[in-house]
This record gives C-alpha cells, structure tokens and sequence, in this order.
C-alpha cells in the first residue's frame, strides 16, 4: 500500500494555507497594532496513537443529511467499539469525495470506495506506516459509473464494472485495478447478452471470480433504459474465462427453476465457500426492482458445484417456499452457511421499496448444505437488507448493519446459536464496507 | 371575488374624467443648462424632482389657483402662482446659483422621490443606482453583490452560472423582475449576468419582504431591474474588452418626440473564451483514467457569446394613457462547460448548451385622478437545447481519445443528447393603486402565468422528457394598504397574496413506460405587513414581515421523465420572514454619514429537495427546515466632493431545523448549513480627484470584497483536518475612469483581482485571476 501517492488532499490543504496566510498576513498588519502576540495557533492537531497490533476496524459511514450527501472513513480499535455507544462521524472520521459511494474491502490491507456519480473520485483507505487510516482520494478517475465489483481470489486484483442503463446497446466495460498500485491496468468490454431484435440488453447484478473462471449472472433489461427486467422467469449467467477475460463469454448458463439472479447495489449476489462452491441468490421480489413482468418463479438458492460451469442440477434451495419471503440478501458465514434477508410478505410494495420505504425485511441463517433456515430473533424489521458489501464476520461472530423504522443499529449475530445483541447505534443511513484492516509490513 | 369588486370599481373611476388641467415646464440655469434634481412642489402636497432634462410635468390639476416651489441645494428658491381652469399650462424656471449652500439637510426631505418613498416605507429595500458604474467593465452581477446580505456564487468567468442567495435563501426562492415582469424562464440569455450595466437604470433589491406589485411567489426577496426613462432622448454606445478575449457591446437608444411618442432600442453583444487559467488541476490518461500529473493550464472549453435585441415603441402622456407602448425582445447564447459545476477532475470538450428567446409584450400605464392603473401581457417562446453529441473524450491536457464506434456515451450522459425544450410563456398583470386621500392608500394586484413545455430529442430515441406537452398555470393575487401618518412619521401596511397553481401533468417516465396523466391544484395564502417609524429627524426605524411561498416549479413537479420522477404531492415551500432595521442620516463637519443596520430572521419549512432513492429512480420531496438568522449593516460616507467611502458587512447564521429525515435523525440537525459564507464584507471607494470646470472629470473607483473561509460539508462531520474548507479571500478591483465634455466621451481602464488572488465560490472551481479591461462609451442626452 505504501506505493500509494501521496494524498492530494494535503495538496489542496496546502493550498488553503497559502490563502489563509495572505489574509491572515493582511489581518496581523492591523492586528499587530492590537495585538502584542499574535501566533497562528492552527486547530490542534491530536497525534495520533499507534495501535500496537496496527489493526483496526475501519468503515464507510453515510449520513442521513442530505446537504452534500456525504459519507466519512470511520475507524474503531476494538471489536468492543461495535457493539457499544455510537458510530458517527461527529468530530471524527475522514471526509470522502462527496455523494453515495460503495465499499468494496481488499483483503485486510484496504477499503476501496467508490463514488454513485460519474466523474466522483474513488478513495482508498489503507493504515499507514504510523498506525493510522489514511484516505488517498485521486488515484484514477473513472468515466462512468462502477457499480459490481468483486476481488481476484489473490486479492492482487479488483474488478469493477460500469452496467449503464439506457445507454442502448453499448458495451459493459469491466476494469481491471491493480490492489497494490492503485491503477487500471486494463479494460474488458463485453455484451453479456444482447438481443438487437428484441431490444433487449444485460444488466449484470454480480461477479465471483472462481479459479480460471469469471462468473457474471445478470437480468434482461429494455434497451431503453426503463428498467424493467423483461425475462424475469429463469437465473442468467455468464461464464468468462480468468484472467485473460474475452468479449465474449464462454457459455450463457439458464436454470428455469428459479428468477434472475440477482438485486441491483448488491455486491454479494453471488458466494463461493471453502470447497469453492458457489450459491447464487435468485429473488424476483417487486420491492427490489422486478417490474412489468410478472415474476411466476420461486425465490431461491442455486449452486454451481467446484470445478464445474453449470448449475447443479441436484441442488434448488426453495426459500419461498420454506420462508415465505424472498431473499433479498445473501453474505457468507463459514462452514456451508450463511446470513441472508428475507423480504416478507413481499407482494406488498411497489418498485423499488424494499430499498427505501417498506421495513418488512427479517434476518436468518441458512445452512446451504442442508437446506435449512433458522429465524434470528431480537431484530426489528427493516429494510434495505441487500447487504451491499457483504456482512463483515469474526470470530463465530457476524456484524450487519440494521437499518429499521426509527433507528439504525449494528448487531452482532453469534452464528453457533444463532442469537442476536444489539451492539452501536448508527448515527447516519447506513454503513458499507465493514472490514479490518492491517499494517502491511 | 373581492379582486373582481375592486377591478369593476376601478373601471368605473377610469371612466368618469373630472375637470381638470396640467403643469409643465422646465428649470434651468442661466446659461439654459437643464436643472436635474431640483425639487418642484404643487400646493406643498405633489411633488417631483427634475430628470437631467430638467422637465416638470403635473397633471389631473384641479382648477383654480395653485403655487409652485422650486428648490435645489445649489440655487436660490423660487415660487410661482398659476391659474387652471380646464387648460394647460407651461412655467419655466431659471434658477440663480446660490453661493452659500446651508439648508442643504432641511431640504432633502421636502420632495420624495419614488425611491426615497421605498426607503422610507417599512420594505428591506436596497436601490442601486448604476450610474456611477457605467463607465466600468462590470456586469449586473458584480454590482449586485456589493449589496449587503446578497451572495452571487459563480462557477467561473463571464456567462458561467451562478447562484444568488438573499439573507441565506437562494435559487429559485429569489424571483427577477425586468421593469415589473417576472424574468422565470425567460432563458439563459436573459439572466442577469448578461445584461450591462449600461441598460439599467436602477435595481431594486427586496429581502425577504416583496410588495405585491413584484407578482409572484418569491420566498426569500426579489429583484426588479428597470431600465431607463422613456421621456428622455439620448444615445448611450459602449465597448470594452481585455483579458480572456472577452468583449462586450452594448448599444441603447432613444428617440423622444415632444407630442408624446417615442421609440426605443437597446443591444448588447457578449462574448468572452473564459480561457483564464487553471492552478494545480490533475491530468488523467484517457484510456484507463490513471492519475497522471498535476499541472497548470488555460481552460480552453469555456466559450460564451450572447447577444440581446430590445426594441419599444409606443406613446407617453396622452389622454387614454400615460404610457403605451409594445415591445419585443430577442436573446440568443451559446455557452461552452469545461467541467461539471460540481468538480473539475472530469473535462468536457465539445459540451454545450444553447438558448434562443423570443418575447413580445403590451404595456400599459395610466393615472386618473387618484386611481393609478398598470398593466402589462407578455408572450414568449423560449428555446433551450442541451448538446452533449460528441464522441472524443478531454483532458486538461488537451489530449484526446474516440470513443467506440458503437458507444452512446456523449461526454454527461450514457446515451448523446441533443435535446430542445421548448416553453411557450403568456404572462400577464393589472395592477392599481388608489389613493384614498393623502395618507392612506389601497394598492391591488392580479398576474396570471402560463406555460406549456414541450420537449424533443434530435438524436436519443428514448429520451422520452416532455414529448408530450404539460401546462402550468399560476394565478396570483394581491392586495394592499398603506397607511401614511400626517407628520409623515409613521407609515404603514399591511397585505395579502393568494396564490393558486394548476399544472397538468402528462409524462412518459421511463419506469413504467407508460403515459401517465395528473392534475394538481395548489391553494395558498401568503400575507405580511410593513411599519416605519420617524423617531428623529434623521433616524429611521423598520419593521417588516412576510409569510411567504415559493410554489413547487415545473421541473420539480414533472421531474425529467428520465430519472427524476414527477411528484404530485409536493407543497409550496413555506417562509416566515422578518427584517427590523435602522437607518441614520447623520452630518459630521462637512462629512456625510448614511448607515443602515438590518437585522434578518427567516423560518423556512418545506424545502424542496431531491430526495432519496433506492434505486435508480429519485424524486424532489419537500425535505429540509431551516432557519436563517443574521446582521448586514451599511455605512456610506461622503467626506466631500472628491472622496467617497461605503463599506458594507453581512454576518448569517443558517441553521438546519430539520429533526429527521426518512424517518431518521438528522446528525446536522441545529448544526449550521455547510457550504454557505457566513461572514463577508464589501467595499468601494470613489475617489474623484480632477474636476475640470464641471466638463471633464478623473474618477478612481476601488472595490473589494471580503469573504472568510467556510466548510463544504457540516461542520461537526469528521475529523478537522480532512474536511475540504473554501478558503478565506479577498478580492481587489481598480478602475480609473475619465470623462469628457460631461460625460458624453468617456474612457476607462480596469485591473480586476489586482494581487492574482486565487478565488473560488465554490470548492475548488478557480475563478478568473488577474485581468484588466478597457471600456469606451460614448453618451448623448438630447435636450429636445
């Protein structure tokens, strides 16, 4: 990380100061015939304390305001400052270029953020050789918005995809970012899928890189930009080849079994365990942006197997059918299981509202082997449980965020039983990128 | 219904002529030089000051015996009797001088111009008088913001946009006048930071409070422009240009015949590169965006042109009407962006936008007796193209790179745009006054405003915004009564605005696909009232209020049919304002002192903001409270003929009331809005050092402006050192200006920015440096 320019921030600082000093020369001019001292006492600046182990826990923390729309690097010592008091940027944390942006962690050695507007800066969180969170704010700008993303299984590599609605029939473009020097080093443009005849487009919800595979399910999208999902009635992948990513995939897997894969700002659509399976996440619920057609299939799981590029036919975890609900998230625990939200009664709502409006979302633990679904209890209802980021897990314990009706709050989840404590209050909308970062040596 | 009565009342007054005759005459000096500001009194109860042609005129005179009083600072007084009965009649006065100028203070207060009655009444009213900078390469803009209180925000050089905040409140809740004519949508072309200062007569500057003959719904204050006298004949021509390539025309005329018609023009011509330079701004590769250096450069996308033409032609001073007159006006811009207003990591090339306005109107004004009736009807088709169809991506560099063949993407949007709204505008007002008797006074007001939006895109297919035409319409009412004690010490009024709203929505947003139909109504009513007390001779106190609204705006209600959906349940933004100010004319030795003090509270509910989304979709909600509270104070110093000294200064503090927001906490709540100046101050000196026999005069005019340090974002949020803070300025423009034969040659050189201060109203957008400017201009007063 320590290849890392230095922070342009403290150029434009610099800058300031210039400006400060020519007025500030102007005012002790007058000042002095006032003034027997007049020092330039700066605001005090506190050292800053150096961890002894240089891990921290650091965050993006987005605030409720809504003049600029901003969000702060939060960092916490200990595991302990999650679960007590509050988590808010008043007096402290790192400023961000302005507007919503997505966390992505690299591993434990970055948070790489990246702005919802196009032309916004991206920001790269990292501790620095003093044991301390530094923000490097201008490495690459990016031309348009990247909203998927996911990291090589070395995490020497991050994927970002740019998936422009309404710009017709214009490529995908996913950039390759090198996590240790900070650039792009390459583009990819690919369809996915495009049908010029029936106007249809890809709109991709996810990437997974696997070995020597890329994995990008996807939804089928009017050309126009309406956001309607137009073949909601079946999961659509693409199977790239990696790294050496083609234009054009090496297979288009469908499974009828189940809806597209998939919600939009998710990060997590997809999840590989230990034995490198993966478990995609179909939901098909209106309130997370199904619309015009008529989703008839069933919210649900799907697995890819290790070493293969089909769905296994064998496995269809039926959760509408077990819960009752659609499954809005899914984020990967350990051992075969994993966290997922489930949109209850999820007839109710109109576009989009799972997102915004309706707190009518649960939280429970899913074995993916078994087939199983345990309630986690003690949690409001809430809403926008798409776990943008994935939900950060320690020690048999796992941490989202839950935005419900009144209050946002970190819980922690023991995943053994199953039992969930209230932990900090979040003093903002919401919280992305949860990880912990090391010192690299 | 109320509005009906007194409209059918007023028609019946118009129609019954009384007996009466008319006055005129003219005063000058011996030689036969014309006597402007002289103070002319009829029976001490009518009253006008002379124009630079030195013209009196009074009519609806009663028959019988009448006294006219001549006075002016520099002549001895003089009285004449005149008899009417049913006639009229010419009194010339030629004045003496007056060696020995002691009644100066007494007599200032004898005739009250049109201003000095703003001044006087309870209105926060600022008047600014262009004519001391009609010599100077300024714009409207630059002259407007030495008024205290007043904020106007650029995003860069001549023609960049700009936005202008009253005591805190700012956009769309400050509405602009042209001579009383709602300027909304009037177009780029015709915003203020077009127009020279050489057009304008005079602007007036309402805070917080509005009188309901400014028609429409301005929650935070409003500003009326008005151009010049249509008596008068004359001819005022000026160029100037300098740095940036920038130059600018401006022509205005005007012939006056004695029998009462008169025609009028108006042009001006602006055109600047805008290509100033940049410090420190960050080059990025082109292919794959990567960082590569930091580097100082000239913007060299940043090209505006516009140009105006207004031509009036119509009658004065006749029977049916005192005034009568048609015009037109034709605008046209082009304006390149270098950059988006929000940052300047990301350079456009070939981005811009276009606007072109056609307007006619009818204007009418007429005094019976005691009954004075107004009233105008404009129609308008106004053009605004946004072309965003370029293929080639910049840098600040200049390097360029194609995109793909088949790629959409234009340098903003993901799809190339050439889009057209077209407005088609009818807007029209009758407003009266009446005169009950010498101090108390009922003033009434209807306007009506009409707009019809249609859109077209010549090259997105599915840019579906305003394919179908919507309608707006605004009805507004007002009505008002003033109440003038007879020592003239206390005056008052109180008044009322209804405003009513009709829009029909017809739009085919991309979500559903579908057109969707919706009527909306909205019913308001806003009402406020104005007190002045005399307390001395020389010291004024003011007290006024307003319970005003802004109503939702087209946009705001239709969205873009993009991404901005429509919301038909938005309300007005809401406003309780209130100003209480001091004013003092006070005379030290031989300096004389003006000061004002004014001290802003404003209550605002229901801001309309955009509100947040989930998904791709977002629609403006009313939203935030905020409360703006501060102090402005003024004081001007005349110490004699040759120095001038005004320094004005604004201390607010605008707070954000709003408790929660989507139905959480608000973390800035009570905490002050970010990215507004709270502190800033302005100054001018005029410094008139050779006076050549009253013909040929040297001016030096030295204008700063000070304005500390804020924060972009909330001031509790984060850690200090990491917040990005607009730096403290202060800003320092010179000009020397030297005119000929009284003031008919006139020449001037500018030095704007004099230390190359680097200057920013907005985070990290540069404005100009150093610049200098020379103007020449040419003015002609033609006494017949």
């Amino acid at each position: 990380m320590n290849k890392i320019r230095s922070n342009k921030l403290q150029i434009n600082k610099s800058k300031m100061n210039k400006m400060k000093a020519n007025f500030l020369l102007l005012t002790t001019l007058i000042g002095i015939i006032f003034l027997s001292s007049c020092s330039s006492d700066d605001n005090p600046t506190t050292p800053p304390i150096i961890n002894e182990g240089a891990s921290k826990l650091v965050m993006q923390l987005y605030l409720n305001q809504s003049s600029p729309s901003q969000s702060y690097i939060i960092s916490k010592d200990n595991i302990e400052d999650l679960m007590t008091g509050e988590i808010s940027a008043d007096q402290q944390g790192i400023e961000e270029p302005e507007g919503y942006r997505f966390g992505v962690p690299v591993g434990n050695k970055a948070l790489f953020s990246f702005g919802y507007a196009s032309s916004t800066l991206n920001a790269i969180s990292y501790i620095n050789n003093e044991g301390i969170i530094d923000t490097d704010d201008k490495p690459f700008l990016y031309d348009r918005v990247f909203q998927r993303f996911t990291v090589s299984e070395d995490g020497s590599t991050l994927l970002a995809m740019e998936v422009p609605a309404g710009a017709g029939y214009e490529q995908r473009q996913i950039s390759f970012v090198d996590t240790e020097d900070v650039r792009v080093t390459k583009k990819v443009k690919t369809d996915v899928y495009k049908s010029e005849e029936e106007g249809l487009v890809a709109l991709p919800t996810g990437l997974l890189i696997r070995g020597d595979k890329l994995f990008v399910p996807y939804q089928v999208h009017d050309v126009g930009g309406q956001w309607q999902t137009l073949r909601p009635n079946s999961a659509l992948m693409a199977v790239y080849s990696y790294p050496d990513v083609e234009e054009n995939p090496i297979k288009i897997i469908e499974d009828d079994r189940t809806c597209n894969i998939g919600v939009n700002a998710s990060t997590s659509t997809l999840i590989k365990t230990e034995e490198d399976d993966i478990y995609s996440l179909s939901c098909g619920a209106v309130g997370a942006g199904f619309n015009t057609e008529a989703v008839t299939k069933p919210s649900g799981i799907l697995r890819i197997k290790n070493g293969e590029t089909d769905f296994d036919e064998s496995y269809f975890f039926n959760i509408e059918e077990k819960t009752g609900g659609k499954i809005f998230g899914l984020s990967y625990l350990g051992n075969n299981m994993a966290i997922a939200s489930i949109i209850n009664n999820p007839e109710v709502g109109e576009a989009w509202s799972a997102y915004n409006t309706i707190y009518n979302q649960t939280l429970v633990i899913i074995d993916l082997v078994a087939q199983t679904v345990s309630n986690i209890d003690g949690i409001p209802l809430f809403k926008s449980g798409y776990f943008p980021t994935g939900v950060f897990v320690e020690d048999g314990k796992a941490y989202p965020t839950i935005v419900a009706e009144n209050e946002v709050a970190i819980y922690q989840i023991d995943i053994a039983t199953g039992t969930a404590t209230k932990g900090a209050i979040v003093k903002g909308k919401d919280l992305s990128g949860l990880t912990r970062l090391d010192l690299e040596q | 219904m109320k509005i009906v009565l007194f409209s059918i009342l007023n028609f019946f007054i118009m129609t019954c002529f009384s007996q009466s005759g008319s006055i005129k005459g003219r005063i000058t000096d011996k030689e036969g030089r014309y006597i402007e500001n002289a103070s002319v009194l009829l029976d001490e109860n009518e009253g006008v000051i002379t124009d630079s042609l030195g013209y009196i005129y009074f009519k609806d005179i009663d028959n019988g015996s009448h006294t006219l009083k001549v006075h002016h600072l520099n002549y001895i007084y003089q009285e004449k009797k005149v008899e009417i009965f049913n006639d009229s009649k010419t009194v010339n006065f030629t004045l003496v001088k007056n060696m020995n100028h002691l009644n100066e203070v007494v007599l200032t207060s004898l005739v009250e111009t049109k201003d000095q009655k703003a001044k006087n009444s309870g209105y926060k009213v600022d008047i600014i008088k262009t004519s001391s900078y009609k010599n100077q390469s300024v714009n409207l803009t630059d002259i407007i913001k030495q008024s205290s209180g007043i904020l106007i925000r650029e995003t860069g050089g001549l023609g960049s946009n700009f936005k202008l905040s009253i005591n805190g409140l700012s956009g769309n809740k400050i509405r602009f006048f042209i001579d009383g004519i709602p300027m909304e949508n009037f177009g780029s072309s015709l915003t203020l930071n077009n127009f020279p200062v050489n057009l304008i007569k005079k602007v007036e500057i309402y805070k917080g409070v509005v009188p309901i003959e400014l028609g429409a719904d301005a929650l935070g204050g409003a500003i009326n422009i008005s151009t010049v006298d249509l008596k008068k004949t004359y001819l005022d021509a000026s160029y100037s240009f300098g740095s940036f390539n920038t130059h600018k025309a401006s022509i205005n005329g005007q012939y006056a015949h004695e029998k009462g018609f008169f025609t009028a023009f108006s042009y001006f011509n602006n055109y600047s590169d805008n290509n100033y330079r940049m410090d420190d701004v960050n080059v990025y590769d082109l292919d794959l965006g990567n960082y590569e250096q930091t580097i100082s450069t000239n913007r060299f996308h940043d090209l505006y042109k516009s140009y105006m033409f207004n031509v009036k032609a119509g009658v004065t001073d006749k029977k049916y009407a005192d005034k009568l007159y048609v015009g037109y006006i034709g605008a046209k811009n082009r304006k390149n962006y270098q950059h988006p207003d929000s940052n300047i990591e990301t350079v456009y090339g070939d981005f811009h936008s276009r606007n072109e306005t056609n307007i006619v109107s009818i204007n009418y004004e007429k005094r019976i007796g005691n009954l004075n009736l107004k009233g105008f009807a404009v129609k308008g088709v106004i053009n605004n193209a946004t072309i965003d169809t370029s293929s080639v991506r910049y840098n600040w560099n200049e390097d360029t790179i194609l995109r793909d063949e088949n790629s959409l993407k234009g340098e903003i949007f993901d799809r190339k745009r050439f889009s057209i709204i077209t407005d088609n505008i009818i807007r029209s007002s009758l407003s009266s006054s009446y005169r009950i008797d010498n101090y108390n006074a009922i003033k009434l007001n209807i306007s009506q405003n009409y707009l019809k939006r249609k859109g077209e895109d010549k090259v997105d297919e599915f840019n579906y915004t305003f394919q179908n035409p919507n309608y707006l319409h605004k009805f507004y009412g007002g009505i008002s009564y003033a109440y003038k004690s007879n020592n003239n010490k206390i005056r008052a009024s109180v008044f009322a605005k209804r405003f009513m709203y009709k829009a029909n929505i017809k739009i085919q947003p991309q979500k559903e696909g579908t057109l969707v139909s919706n009527e909306q109504n909205i019913n308001k009513t806003g009402y406020g009232a104005t007190f002045s007390y005399k307390a001395t001779k020389n010291t004024l106190i003011k007290t006024s209020f307003e319970n005003a609204y802004r109503l939702p705006n087209d946009y705001e209600i239709l969205g873009d049919g993009v991404f901005v959906e429509y919301n038909e349940n938005l309300e007005p933004e809401k406003s309780n304002n209130i100003n209480l100010g001091v004013l003092n004319t006070s005379k030290l030795k031989d300096i004389r002192i003006k000061s004002e003090a004014n001290i802003f509270l404003r209550f605002s509910e229901n801001f309309i903001q955009l509100g947040a989304s989930g998904g791709p979709y977002s629609q403006y909600e009313n939203i935030d409270n905020v409360r703006s509270q501060g102090i402005e104070a003024n004081i001007d110093l005349r110490v004699n003929k040759y120095f001038a000294f005004n320094v004005n200064a604004t201390y607010q503090k605008i707070i954000d009331r709003t408790k929660l927001r989507n139905g959480l906490p608000n973390e800035s709540y009570n905490t002050e809005v970010p990215n507004i100046p709270y502190f800033f101050t302005n100054s001018r000196i005029t410094i008139t050092p050779l006076d050549f026999q009253n013909k040929n005069e040297l001016s030096l005019y030295l204008d700063s402006r000070y304005t500390k340090d804020f924060f972009l974002t909330s001031e509790n949020s984060g850690d200090i050192n990491t917040k990005r803070i607009i730096p403290s300025q202060f800003l320092n423009d010179v000009t020397l200006a030297y005119s000929m034969k009284k003031g008919m040659y006139n020449l001037s050189l500018s030095c704007l920015n004099i230390f190359d201060t680097k200057a920013y109203d907005n985070f990290n957008i540069q404005k100009p440096g150093r610049s200098f400017f020379v103007k020449f201009r040419f003015y002609l007063l033609n006494g017949k």
